[in-house]
């Protein structure tokens, strides 16, 4: 009996231990750790410092100088210091202060001179974001600046064709030197100019490539910079040739290819272009389905395979079942796992003024919390502030105006529910300063947001920066 | 001959005996010289042997050496004709034979003869032959046993060069022939040596400072450095007692003979060397002396420690008189130190024999070692010989597996990979002992390690050879480790058992993982878990461990006998053993300071679950053992210890730094010891499988053992699966020390399976049983595979290329002018670490690579231990500017570890710990490190504003005092305990138990 008891508590022992470790450590995630997969989050508030990079825009001479934008979410003034660089590598630096709950803006072309010209931006904390604003009233965009440098990054679209000129801003924001490939996906395949080949970017060095002088006319162009050592920020800058419409597309690469992507307000409208452009820079081809959902929750899905290391676009204009002037929400998911990379191009018979031409990305990741700057022109009005439900299950969302006071809740928009899959779509308003301060969004799960900055005209032509904020 | 001398007439030196006189043919004339004290009855019939020789020309000259009692009459009825001389002192052999010098003209040959010799009837003539043929200064026959002339005794002698005279002939060697041709030799022993008077007289005769035991030699040397030639003449014969050497009659002083005979070679190595030869002996004697000192204390022989020590001292009040002594020799020197090395043996000689009978005797045997003249003990019987034989197959096997397995590591430098950093020098680790480690965390005092002491004792030894020192230390912990489960096993009563206990544990994967990965506690543990488990069985007085031993009860039987307990100061003897034995370990090894906790909490448990008689009161004692040995553990590392357990950071230093649960090893890898590289096989599984014999099959003690065997190895897999999980708090118990104490108690159960097989099997019915005993065969064998197939590279895994290869410019300027802090799994850093976060930990090294400091970190990081928050800082994103938060650190570099070793492409590709990719995307992303190319396996940032590293000139004087008087107490404690264990092993051996009622 003794024996048996003995047998039967070793093997109790010997078979338990894995069992109780199996349903103890379901779940249990390993340690994540640093994940700077997007490009443009928001420290934290707590955070001992945070720097944003802006690879900018044309020197104060040119037709197009960048504007930086810093936003100050948190309770606090942040000091903040900005380097502008040139492309010529003269830098020089300012001390700013941002007031708690605000947002002030500076032009690095003063500081230093140059064909183009960048800027780095450090804050003495977190809770503070950078956007950059290329051009005019009539002509602008503006995109987010980056929150950390990465090794690759990825554009789905650009067109050198019918005179349209395409520059990529490369930038490289911390001290090790960075060598950069470029290389280009065309509808003849996967160019890799040997010019851009082996780009040396000195620590905090800026370098423009026009890419229309290593691939000129050609009308898809999406472009992966790697870096075989360091990292950079990369920003891509289109402006359609004489010929089209005014405007110019702006934005900052997407770190890493993602496996789903949201855009939670697109309308088509006659005489209007929108299009998805799906690139997959893997091997391995990509299966995606597209949903479109329109109010009262009908959808329109597609499917698309994407094969490797190529682009398909999705003409949404050209789709009957997405009908114009009604707004509608696009996800795309890869079915198969496969990440890619998806932009939006919009172009638009807009009022005169108004920029005609946009290109932005959708948000690739959902977060529960969102940091959406106010409109960079003072008084301007902003378009729809959308906001998609992206968690699969009912979220409260509550949406606040950030000022010196602190955040409050805008009317209306304290925890209203958001089913799974649902958009709402929250214009400016009476106690609805939507575009004029700082906005904060918290949600209970994980919701995709987008702002555009024009009012009345498509969704899409400028978007607003929105940044994911962590912690 | 001339009329034998009226004893009461004294003789007149003016007038010498000449007995050349009455020669009447041309013959050398030999002088026989014979020295007699208080002889007894064997007198009459040495006379008797000297006196019947056939040789024509030769007068006997007896020399009384202050007998109590006249022997004049008994030397008149045997040899009438005999010169008696009656010395009024007994100033010992060789200064009683030395009156012959001056005492006699005309003699060619002394014939120089102990009282106690029986020499055959043609000895002398013989060797005077010989000594004319060969032109020999001194000849010396073969010497045989007195009642045994078959048995051979000496062949003449030889030394090494630092005097230690060897016998040719092995103890109890039968004479056969084998021996019979003329040689030269170094020593012609002293019970019988024909002398060439000239040669005699030029020399001085013996040293008259030798009282016993070494006249031979240093007769015999300074012989050779006249020029003379020394041969051993076999064909003569003679029969010795040996009564002096064997101890059976006192030496004058009453000294003890291993001390005379240490006094006497060391005395005669110091005459007779010139001044340059004995520049490079003499310190190679002293090195020999301090190791054979420290083993004979550790063994318990403090008498032999007494011997070297004495022998020294004694010479050293004496150098005036070797002064003296060596001007003589001098200036009698004919023939160059080089030479006379040429006739010595090479090497030690004393070495050589005690490893010799270590490994075919065993080292109680070799402990006892004297190398010459006496004789061993009887030859063992029977069971002795299967004892001798198991022991031999254990340390063939053992030196098989280091030198086959580990031979390019023997040949070539071990790699800096985890803990095996280069050591520097033997004085810089003394000095890290005394003078603590100042490079601690950032510039902290800590106490001196005592690891630091053990190797930097053991590289002086070495003669500064630390790599040696690191190669012994590793490597020899294999074979330390099989021989402690061999004797785990001792008491099973089975041969078989203990063997395959001992080869199992040798081919456990353990200690080849630990190799491969750098883990010196995983080594430690090995080595020390086996001795600690045996202690401790020792300890708790379970049958068979705790019965009263007698020589003709091998077999332990079924436990029902009369329980027996050990007495208190058995007990006691125990807890000092155990405390050593944990310090030892402690010392290297800080995280094997658990070990004795946790056997002894296993054993007890197993006790209790096992039952049996006496269970409650064994498992009892055994707590009580085990608390007050890890007491005694504690107190003989204090202050060491004291500051770890007692310091913040005693969860880490007590264990390791936490793994990342996600790569901690499973619960199944910890079941089949498969924790590393190698032993990460479904094959391994064959040892626990094997080992689960004994609980099948085993009955009475063997089950009850078999239960606590395994109780001890769950305890310890769960306390590391535990670790691994982070379930224990901050703690995280060392993985490879949790496994070793597994893997000891399960190669216990493994020799009991074999035991229970051999004594309990018969008892069953043929059915289960058996085939579980087929299946555990198949599965042991299979289970060693593994480690066998380890062998195969030479080094176990081990990578060939470290980190001093990769990363060696860190240790050049100007890189060296500042901090480089370590980043990485706790399992690949360099050298020992603290935690930041569950997989990740750091270390610092102040200008370079890590040196020995960083074996021992200390109790505390001090101020460096804000260095986790600037970590946690840059991996949750909230800062960008690490290394603006680290400049006060003066951290120039930072070294991401990925894998234990650079990852080469084509040459290794070491195991990479995946965990430290995001720490290396957070220091990617600081604005103000710059990343630096670097190889496979590990990741280079570095800090150019980083100011160079500035080390405060002004040392804390009061804290260096205090550390080395800390050091010197901690010493005094070693010594104590020493004294201790030596005194109660002197204890009566049946008063180590006492009848139970």
């Amino acid at each position: 009996m003794r024996r048996l008891a003995v047998v039967v508590v070793i093997l109790v022992v010997i078979v338990g231990i894995p069992v109780v470790d199996s349903v103890v450590s379901r779940g249990a995630a390993a340690h994540t750790g640093y994940q700077p997969a997007v490009a443009d989050v928001v420290a934290s508030a707590a955070a001992q410092s945070s720097q944003w990079t802006c690879p900018g825009g044309t020197g104060s001479a040119g037709p197009l100088p960048a504007r930086v934008v810093l936003t100050n979410w948190s309770d606090q003034t942040l000091p903040a210091t900005l380097t502008a660089v040139s492309s010529t590598g003269e830098h020089r630096s300012t001390t700013l202060s941002v007031p708690a709950g605000g947002q002030i803006s500076a032009v690095p072309a003063n500081l230093v001179m140059g064909p183009w010209v960048g800027a780095t931006v450090l804050f003495g904390g977190g809770g503070a974001a950078v956007s950059e604003v290329l051009g005019g009233p009539g002509r602008w965009g503006t995109t987010p600046c980056a929150s950390s440098a990465s090794s690759q990054w990825y554009f789905a679209e650009g067109s050198t064709a019918h005179g349209a000129t395409l520059n990529l801003a490369l930038m490289d924001p911390g001290a090790t030197p960075a060598v950069v490939d470029l290389s280009f996906v065309t509808p003849t395949g996967v160019v890799q100019p040997s010019a851009l080949e082996g780009v040396v970017l000195a620590p905090g060095a800026l370098q423009v490539i026009d890419v229309g002088a290593a691939l000129p006319s050609d009308p898809v162009a999406a472009g992966i910079v790697d870096a075989l050592s360091g990292s950079v920020v990369a920003t891509e800058l289109e402006q359609p040739g004489p010929g089209g419409p005014p405007g110019i597309g702006l934005r900052l690469g997407d770190p890493e290819p993602s496996t789903s992507w949201s855009f939670p307000l697109s309308i088509d409208a006659a005489g209007s272009s929108v299009g998805f452009h799906l690139y997959d820079p893997s091997q391995t081809p990509a299966r995606l389905r597209l949903v479109a959902v329109m109010p009262g929750g009908v959808k329109a899905a597609f499917r698309r395979v994407v094969p490797g290391n190529s682009v398909v676009s999705l003409e949404a204009t050209s789709e009957r079942r997405l009908p114009a002037g009604v707004p509608y929400s696009m996800s795309i998911v890869s079915t198969n796992g496969v990440g890619v990379v998806v932009e939006r191009t919009v172009s638009a018979p807009s009022p005169p003024g108004v920029p005609r031409y946009g290109v932005s990305f959708g948000a690739a990741l959902g977060a529960s919390r969102w940091l959406v700057p106010a409109v960079p022109f003072p008084g301007a009005g902003a378009g729809d502030l959308g906001v998609e439900n992206l968690a699969g299950r009912t979220v409260r969302l509550t949406v606040s105006a950030v000022s010196a006071g602190g955040p409050r809740p805008l009317r209306g928009l304290r925890e209203v529910v958001l089913g799974p899959r649902a958009t709402i779509y929250i214009a400016q308003a009476p106690g609805r300063p939507v575009g004029g301060l700082p906005l904060e969004l918290a949600a209970s799960g994980a919701v995709g947001v987008s702002m555009d900055a024009l009012p009345g005209a498509l969704p899409g032509l400028v978007m607003l920066p929105t940044f994911p904020r962590s912690g | 001959m001339s009329q034998p001398l009226d004893p009461a007439e004294p003789l007149d030196p003016a007038e010498p005996l000449d007995p050349a006189e009455e020669a009447e043919t041309p013959v050398p004339v030999v002088l026989a010289v014979v020295v007699t004290h208080d002889p007894g009855p064997w007198l009459e019939e040495a006379l008797r042997a000297i006196g019947g020789q056939d040789y024509p020309q030769f007068a006997v000259l007896v020399l009384d050496a202050a007998s109590a009692e006249d022997p004049s009459e008994r030397i008149a009825r045997v040899l009438p004709n005999a010169y008696v001389r009656r010395l009024e002192e007994n100033l010992g052999f060789g200064a009683s034979a030395n009156a012959a010098i001056g005492m006699v003209e005309g003699a060619d040959f002394l014939w120089i003869c102990h009282d106690d010799i029986a020499p055959d009837p043609s000895a002398l003539h013989v060797m005077v032959e010989e000594a004319y043929r060969s032109n020999a200064g001194i000849v010396t026959p073969k010497m045989v046993a007195y009642e045994h002339p078959e048995m051979l005794l000496h062949v003449g002698m030889a030394a090494d060069k630092t005097g230690a005279v060897v016998d040719r002939v092995e103890p109890g060697e039968m004479d056969r022939g084998q021996h019979d041709t003329v040689r030269d030799v170094f020593v012609a022993p002293g019970g019988c040596m024909l002398v060439r008077a000239d040669l005699f007289g030029e020399l001085g005769g013996f040293d008259p400072k030798i009282v016993a035991l070494g006249e031979d030699l240093d007769l015999s040397w300074r012989a050779q450095v006249l020029g003379a030639r020394v041969v051993v003449a076999p064909e003569a014969r003679v029969r010795h007692m040996e009564l002096t050497a064997s101890g059976r009659r006192e030496v004058a002083g009453g000294a003890s003979l291993q001390y005379l005979q240490r006094r006497h070679e060391l005395r005669a190595m110091l005459k007779s060397y010139g001044r340059l030869r004995l520049l490079r002996v003499l310190p190679q004697a002293v090195l020999l002396a301090i190791g054979e000192v420290l083993v004979a204390l550790l063994a318990g022989h403090g008498d032999r420690a007494r011997a070297v020590i004495g022998a020294w001292w004694w010479n050293l009040v004496m150098l005036g008189d070797i002064r003296a002594e060596r001007a003589r020799v001098a200036a009698t020197r004919h023939r160059s130190d080089a030479d006379i090395r040429h006739m010595q043996l090479h090497g030690s000689a004393r070495l050589t024999v005690y490893l010799r009978r270590a490994v075919t005797h065993g080292l109680h045997v070799a402990h006892r070692g004297e190398l010459s003249p006496l004789r061993m003990a009887e030859p063992d019987g029977p069971g002795q010989s299967k004892d001798v034989w198991l022991r031999t197959t254990v340390w063939i096997v053992a030196g098989l597996i280091v030198l086959v397995g580990a031979r390019q590591l023997i040949a070539g430098p071990l790699p800096v990979v985890g803990d095996w950093l280069p050591l520097g020098s033997w004085t810089g680790l003394v000095k890290g002992f005394f003078a603590g480690w100042p490079n601690v965390g950032v510039g902290i005092p800590a106490p001196g390690p005592p690891g630091a002491a053990i190797l930097g004792l053991l590289g002086m030894l070495l003669v500064g050879g630390m790599g040696l020192a690191a190669k012994v230390v590793l490597l020899g912990c294999i074979p330390l480790g099989a021989i402690g489960a061999a004797r785990l096993v001792r008491s099973i009563g089975s041969q078989r058992g203990r063997l395959v206990a001992g080869i199992v544990y040798l081919l456990v994967p353990l200690p080849y993982d630990a190799l491969a990965t750098g883990r010196m506690e995983g080594l430690i543990g090995y080595a020390a878990a086996p001795w600690i488990l045996a202690g401790l069985a020792r300890a708790s007085g379970a049958v068979p461990f705790g019965r009263l031993r007698r020589e003709d009860d091998r077999d332990a039987g079924s436990g029902d006998e009369d329980e027996v307990a050990p007495t208190r100061l058995a007990v006691a003897r125990q807890v000092l053993w155990l405390g050593l034995v944990g310090a030892l370990a402690g010392a290297l090894a800080p995280a094997t300071l658990l070990m004795i906790p946790v056997a002894t909490a296993g054993l007890a448990l197993g006790g209790l679950l096992g039952g049996g008689p006496g269970a409650i009161m064994s498992s009892r004692r055994l707590a009580w053992v085990g608390a007050l040995a890890t007491v005694t553990t504690v107190l003989l590392l204090a202050p060491w210890s004291i500051h770890l357990i007692a310091g913040q950071y005693r969860l880490a230093e007590l264990g390791t730094a936490a793994l990342e649960p996600a790569s901690a090893p499973s619960w199944g890898s910890l079941l089949h010891l498969g924790i590393g590289p190698l032993g990460d096989t479904p094959l391994a599984w064959g040892i626990p499988i094997a080992a689960a014999l004994a609980i099948l099959i085993a009955t009475g003690w063997r089950f009850s053992w078999a239960t606590r065997a395994w109780t001890v190895a769950l305890l310890a897999f769960g306390i590391a699966w535990l670790s691994g999980r982070g379930w224990l708090g901050g703690f995280a118990a060392s993985q490879s020390v949790m496994v070793a104490i597994a893997a000891a108690a399960l190669a216990f159960s493994v020799g009991l399976g074999v035991a229970s097989f051999e004594k309990d099997l018969s008892a069953y019915r043929f059915g289960w049983r058996q085939a579980a005993t087929a299946v555990a065969g198949l599965f042991l064998v299979l289970g060693i595979l593994p480690s066998l197939a380890s062998m195969e590279t030479g080094r176990f895994d081990l990578p060939s290329v470290g980190y001093r290869q990769a990363l060696s410019w860190l240790d050049r300027p100007p890189a060296s002018s500042g901090r480089v802090l370590w980043l990485g799994d706790p399992r690949v850093l360099l050298g020992e670490s603290w935690p930041i976060r569950p997989g990740l930990a750091y270390s610092l090294s102040g200008g370079g690579m890590p040196g020995p400091g960083s074996l021992w970190p200390g109790s505390s990081p001090g101020t460096s231990s804000a260095l986790v928050d600037d970590i946690g800082l840059a991996e949750s994103g909230s800062t960008v500017r690490l290394g603006a938060l680290m400049a006060p650190y003066q951290i120039r570099y930072v070294v991401v570890v990925q894998s234990a070793a650079p990852a080469i492409p084509g040459l290794q590709q070491p195991q990479v710990f995946a965990s430290e990719s995001t720490t290396v995307q957070a220091l990617r992303a600081q604005s103000d490190l710059r990343e630096l190319v670097g190889e496979g396996g590990y990741v280079v940032f570095a800090d150019p504003t980083s100011p160079p590293l500035v080390v405060s000139g002004a040392s804390d004087a009061g804290a260096s005092v205090s550390t080395a008087l800390e050091s010197s107490l901690e010493i005094l404690a070693w010594a104590a305990l020493l004294a201790a264990l030596l005194v109660l092993r002197r204890a009566r051996p049946d008063a180590d138990t006492r009848r139970v009622p």
